[in-house]
């Protein structure tokens, strides 16, 4: 019932695709192959991206969302929601778990939202909170093996007996030339395959990269697919800390 | 007949009749393999019934309302053994893939405020196992003060849980109650378990049906072969015959693979209606075979038999074939389906029992020396003489018994629910008790609000209309989009209500997640729904709420959204006072009066310290020193709810360190805006609340439940603010009642219209038969009595002792009435007094004749349906049983008002040719069912 907690999502998620540009690594070993792709995700001192997402739920009609995300660091997350009109001006700013802060145009005022709860889609994606948040794959897994496929290469990660993670195994497939992920696949407790995420598409600066497209099947809920487009993308900009705060939330742009 | 006759007497036509027959046997019997099994229960909802057209519209408009309910007895809910297996049961089931939505206490979201720092905290209402004896007590103690979960996912009394899932749309409804009864079983293997709501039910209903068919089905046409060998004591005629039915049967099976028709569990029925009925006729032509054949040569006895007995055959199986044909007047699909093959299936047992079985007779040159038994045909001589004797006396007491069981008929009972598809004490009564004892039931009703729901006072109408119904007895609960967009705006702007306009209202839709909306609200906002949860799922009991709920949604209809804000809140604080299990004895009316009654005096320091505590919040733009905290407060509270930001940066300044910027002064304006104004409406709420309370006589809150009702009718009151009320117009809405409740009464009423049809029809189509059989509507009228007899007093018997009239006992009327007028037919046709005597001479030679055939196949077809009653199905139970007393009944009246009402001495039937003295006194030894008299009755 309490959809607060999609609020964090929706700032998790709309910053986990900033998570994705990478110096290249060279790299050999399974670790090796994850610090390397690891690496490629915190690489930046912040970014700014807008994203359209697409979701399509058979039966049900086709949801677009327009985003602005910027993100500082590894904790400091913004977003502006630029369309439907119903979201459009909503604020989100995220500086950690208990601090999350939204700003609805419609009640002219900053509301404070602690969360802690982890589950189901934000805005009927097919995101979760875990993959959302999954900024970085060595804090919550480990590799315990990889194949290569020449171009390519898979990593098993099995998570980490002390995390809580949604999925205890992901494989991931990585391209070599850009130690980035393209295809994530999550099995559950029972084994199965219940969510694969793509990436592909990329674009570059310089030695920075991004894929244009992220897509999300949810095969658990009748391959529920949500896809993210990436409309535009600035890094390194020197965005000032300034930006991540109730007040400039309150007063926007 | 003549050429039939001729046809089968020629050796090589009947080697070409019995060749090609076994072979389209065959070839039919291996299309038969191809057969597609249809488990759609949907299919048997009246198609053209408009409550069931208005719920399948409804199912579709929001996907599914099919709602499964698992319940657990547990005797300690909180425990973290307990809790860790149903937080696995949880998870396991969302990964199903087929369900909406699932919700149970380890999925269960839950908020509180935090008055420190500001804003919400959200957390899992179960955030972590109990470690100990007082942690447990601390979760129980914070489950039990959340009123949207007691009652919903815990019992009141602690000793149950409930886990809700909500299907997927298109989901199958049997395969997915199988994996959640796998899950949760494996989850909980020693708890007591209870499944409930319609797809348990539905999978119960249709498991137990199929089971006892293919339990059942063999044992009944064994019984029916078991009487036939024992009655006529001819083993390989009575294969023939077999042979000739199971062949009809084969290529009836065919010709609905190849024609795509699926089979189903009523179409599962049709083999024992076969074999019971069809192989009637076979039977009877070989017995009068065999009669002739005792004096005649083959081929002549062969020719007779057919002349003699084939237009009786053919007129019985018409009427047979024209009754089941009834059933294309109904609006239940399987049962137009059922009617239609039945009625090629017996047309088929008919048609071989003319060509195929006599043509095979003739092959094998099968020979019978008849045993004597004339016990049975004297009885009923006698019999069928003294009610011809005593016409008079009988015909007034057979009108009585008309009378008496049409009168005991007005009292069937046509209304459909659960409860007509399964007994006491099976396991969907019992876990209906189950979730009635400690959740209330699991019956749902729903009520359609067409209009804009991003209006807040179509919202209010929503919540206005639920409120009504949740005080109305009968219904344990209720729940609306106002109360999930209340929760939203509690969370994500710190009032439990519905907000004050559409753009609010949309912002919420947005942040809500779509499982709990598409419940609620259709994804264009268009319609919504009101769940109710009703206290019982027996027509007789929900039809009164029904009504009730009805009269509330025409009313609301009538009045629309946003006239009467008091009045909302009046029905608001009845509602919330039950919810709460308070007595609050005024009437809406006068409650109305009390709320609008008296101008608010806001407690000023109550609002001035709320600003203070907002002031030194995170969600403050500037962070403010206590003492500057308290100087705005102080400054604030001098303007009231006057909130222009102009204002409000001049009054904020001027109380704001010097030193500060002016850009403090401006964000601390637009960070207070809003909270000063909704701070001041608190105020005011809560100064009516505390005038209502007081006037009512409740305690102040020194109980949760007081407590929390005087927190929720505080959240009430804010509507009467006037940005609340102004906002938002009178939009038009569309409100009615829907559910499956309504769909059963809409069912109910198809199934007394199907009854009125199938009967008025089949009963017209047999009188046309028999009119022209016997070339007299008087001696058709006559024929048709005996049935309409039989079903008067069924039916006065299924009024006395309560067994209703359903989808499966409305099949009855036509079944009865195909097969039990051929009892007449048989009657009249041996109906023929002897030279010089009296109609009671007929009636006794006709008694001795036919009517040891006529009570044979009786007991026949009684033994089969009565097999069908050993299973736990109800349906089967019910059809079988009165199809069996119907059978028996029907003979017994063909018996006794025939002889009554007959006024002739003989009646001719249509082309049949009349058997010789000698033909007539073999035939009855063999098959007391022939056309002949068994032998003279002695002249009076």
């Amino acid at each position: 019932m309490i959809r607060s907690k999609d609020v964090f999502r929706a700032t998790l998620f709309a910053c986990g695709g900033l998570l994705l540009s990478p110096p290249v690594v060279a790299a050999t070993s399974a670790d090796e192959e994850l610090a390397a792709v690891d690496a490629t995700i915190g690489g930046m001192s912040d970014q700014t991206v807008v994203m359209e997402m697409v979701t399509n739920e058979p039966g049900k009609a086709e949801r677009r969302l327009t985003f602005e995300a910027t993100v500082k660091g590894t904790a400091w997350r913004r977003v502006e929601f630029l369309a439907p009109a119903d979201v459009k001006g909503t604020r989100v700013l995220v500086l950690g778990v208990d601090q999350m802060y939204i700003y609805l145009p419609a009640y002219r005022k900053v509301r404070r939202i602690a969360t802690h709860v982890k589950e189901q889609g934000f805005m009927g994606s097919a995101w979760d909170h875990d993959e959302i948040a999954l900024a970085v794959f060595g804090k919550v897994f480990r590799a315990t093996a990889v194949a290569d496929h020449g171009a390519t290469l898979t990593l098993t990660l099995e998570r980490k007996a002390d995390q809580a993670f949604l999925y205890p195994r992901l494989e991931v497939d990585v391209r070599k030339d850009l130690h980035q992920p393209i295809e994530i696949r999550y099995f559950n407790d029972a084994g199965v395959n219940a969510k694969t995420e793509t990436r592909s598409d990329f674009t570059c600066q310089g030695k920075l990269c991004t894929p244009r497209a992220v897509e999300m099947v949810d095969h658990s809920r009748g391959e529920l697919k949500s896809r993210m487009l990436l409309k535009d993308w600035q890094v390194n900009r020197g965005v000032p800390d300034s930006l991540f705060t109730v007040r400039a939330l309150q007063r926007g742009g | 007949m003549d050429l039939l006759a001729r046809l089968i007497a020629n050796r090589a036509a009947a080697v070409w009749i019995v060749v090609v027959t076994v072979g389209l046997g065959v070839a039919s019997a291996f299309q038969a393999t191809r057969l597609q099994q249809s488990d759609d229960l949907l299919e048997f909802l009246p198609r053209g019934n408009l409550a069931v057209a208005k719920f399948t519209e409804l199912s579709r408009r929001f996907g599914t309302t099919e709602i499964a309910l698992v319940g657990i007895e547990t005797d300690d809910p909180f425990a973290a053994s307990f809790l860790k297996r149903l937080q696995q049961a949880t998870e396991e089931l969302k990964g199903l893939g087929s369900l909406n939505h699932v919700l149970s206490l380890a999925n269960t979201g839950d908020f509180t405020p935090d008055p420190g720092r500001g804003g919400v905290v959200t957390t899992a209402l179960v955030d972590r196992l109990p470690a100990n004896a007082v942690d447990e007590q601390a979760l129980r103690t914070k489950v039990m003060s959340r009123d949207q979960v007691v009652g919903n996912l815990v019992a009141a009394d602690g000793r149950a849980v409930a886990i809700v899932a909500m299907l997927a749309a298109g989901a199958p409804l049997r395969a997915v109650a199988a994996q959640i009864q796998a899950v949760v079983t494996k989850a909980f293997p020693t708890e007591t378990l209870y499944w409930a709501g319609d797809p348990f039910v539905s999978t119960y209903v249709f498991n137990t049906t199929q089971h006892d068919l293919l339990l059942l089905t063999p044992w009944a046409v064994l019984a029916v072969i078991l009487i036939l060998m024992v009655t006529f004591r001819d083993p390989v005629g009575i294969s023939i015959v077999l042979v000739a039915t199971t062949l009809s049967i084969a290529m009836t099976l065919g010709l609905m693979a190849a024609l795509g028709v699926r089979f189903n569990i009523v179409l599962a029925g049709m083999p024992v209606v076969l074999f019971a009925i069809g192989s009637a006729y076979g039977v009877h032509l070989l017995a009068r075979y065999y009669a002739l054949n005792e004096r005649l040569e083959p081929t002549t006895s062969l020719t007779q038999a057919i002349h003699q007995t084939g237009p009786v055959i053919i007129g019985s199986g018409l009427t047979t074939v024209v009754s089941l044909a009834s059933y294309l007047g109904m609006d239940v699909h399987p049962l137009r389906i059922f009617g239609l093959f039945a009625g090629v299936g017996i047309f088929l047992a008919m048609g071989l029992s003319l060509t195929f079985v006599p043509a095979l007779a003739s092959l094998l040159k099968v020979h019978h020396h008849p045993s004597s038994s004339t016990a049975v045909a004297a009885a009923i001589g006698r019999l069928t003489r003294g009610a011809a004797r005593h016409r008079l006396g009988l015909g007034a007491a057979l009108a009585l018994v008309a009378v008496l069981g049409a009168a005991a008929s007005t009292r069937l009972d046509s209304s459909v629910d659960a409860g007509a598809f399964f007994n006491a004490g099976s396991p969907p009564a019992l876990a209906e008790a189950f979730m009635r004892a400690h959740f209330g039931g699991s019956q749902f009703a729903f009520i359609e609000i067409s209009g804009d729901m991003r209006e807040p006072a179509n919202l209010r109408l929503v919540r206005r209309i639920a409120d009504r119904a949740a005080l109305e007895p009968g219904v344990t609960g209720v729940s609306h989009i106002g109360q999930a967009v209340a929760t939203a705006n509690a969370v994500l702007a710190g009032q439990a209500r519905i907000p004050e306009t559409a753009a609010q209202v949309s912002v919420l839709y947005s942040f809500m997640g779509d499982p709990v909306l598409d419940q609620f609200v259709t994804r264009d906002h268009a319609h919504s729904l009101i769940h109710i949860r009703l206290a019982s799922d027996r027509a007789a009991e929900v039809a009164p709420v029904l009504a009730r709920l009805d009269a509330i949604a025409s009313e609301a209809g009538a009045t629309g959204a946003g006239s009467n804000p008091a009045g909302d809140v009046a029905w608001r604080v009845l509602a919330l006072a039950h919810q709460h299990h308070l007595t609050v004895s005024a009437s809406p009316e006068r409650l109305q009066a009390l709320i609008d009654h008296g101008t608010p005096r806001p407690d000023v320091a109550v609002v001035e310290a709320e600003l203070r505590r907002f002031l030194g919040s995170e969600e403050n733009a500037v962070v403010l020193p206590d003492a500057e905290a308290a100087r705005v407060a102080s400054a604030l509270v001098t303007l009231g709810d006057r909130t222009a930001v102009a204002e409000l940066t001049t009054t904020v300044a001027a109380s704001l360190s010097p030193t500060r910027p002016p850009s403090d002064a401006e964000d601390l304006a637009l960070s207070v805006s809003t909270p000063l104004r909704e701070t001041w409406a608190v105020a005011r709420a809560a100064w009516r609340r505390d005038q209502l309370v007081s006037t009512l006589g409740l305690a102040a809150p020194a109980t949760d439940a007081v407590g929390r009702f005087a927190a929720d009718v505080t959240q009430a009151m804010l509507d009467l603010e006037d940005g609340a009320t102004a906002a938002g117009g009178a939009a038009p809405v569309a409100i009615a009642v829907n559910g499956l409740p309504v769909m059963h009464r809409g069912l109910s009423q198809s199934v007394s219209r199907n009854q009125i049809v199938s009967l008025i029809a089949s009963a017209a189509l047999v009188l046309l038969i028999m009119a022209a059989l016997f070339r007299s509507l008087w001696v058709g009228l006559l024929a048709l009595t005996p049935t309409v007899l039989t079903l008067l007093c069924v039916y006065g018997a299924m009024g006395v002792f309560g067994i209703r009239l359903d989808v499966g006992t409305s099949m009855l009327a036509s079944l009865v009435i195909g097969a039990g007028v051929d009892y007449a037919i048989h009657l009249l046709a041996s109906w023929r007094a002897p030279p010089g005597g009296s109609a009671a001479d007929a009636a006794h030679d006709a008694g001795c004749a036919a009517g040891p055939g006529v009570w044979t196949n009786a007991v026949m077809v009684a033994a089969g349906f009565s097999v069908l009653t050993l299973g736990d199905a109800k349906p089967l139970q019910n059809i079988g049983g009165l199809t069996a007393a119907s059978m028996l009944l029907a003979a017994l009246a063909t018996f006794l008002a025939v002889p009554a009402l007959a006024g002739r001495r003989r009646y001719e039937i249509l082309g049949a040719t009349r058997a010789t003295a000698a033909d007539s006194a073999a035939a009855v030894v063999l098959d007391p069912r022939t056309t002949a008299a068994h032998k003279p009755a002695p002249r009076k």
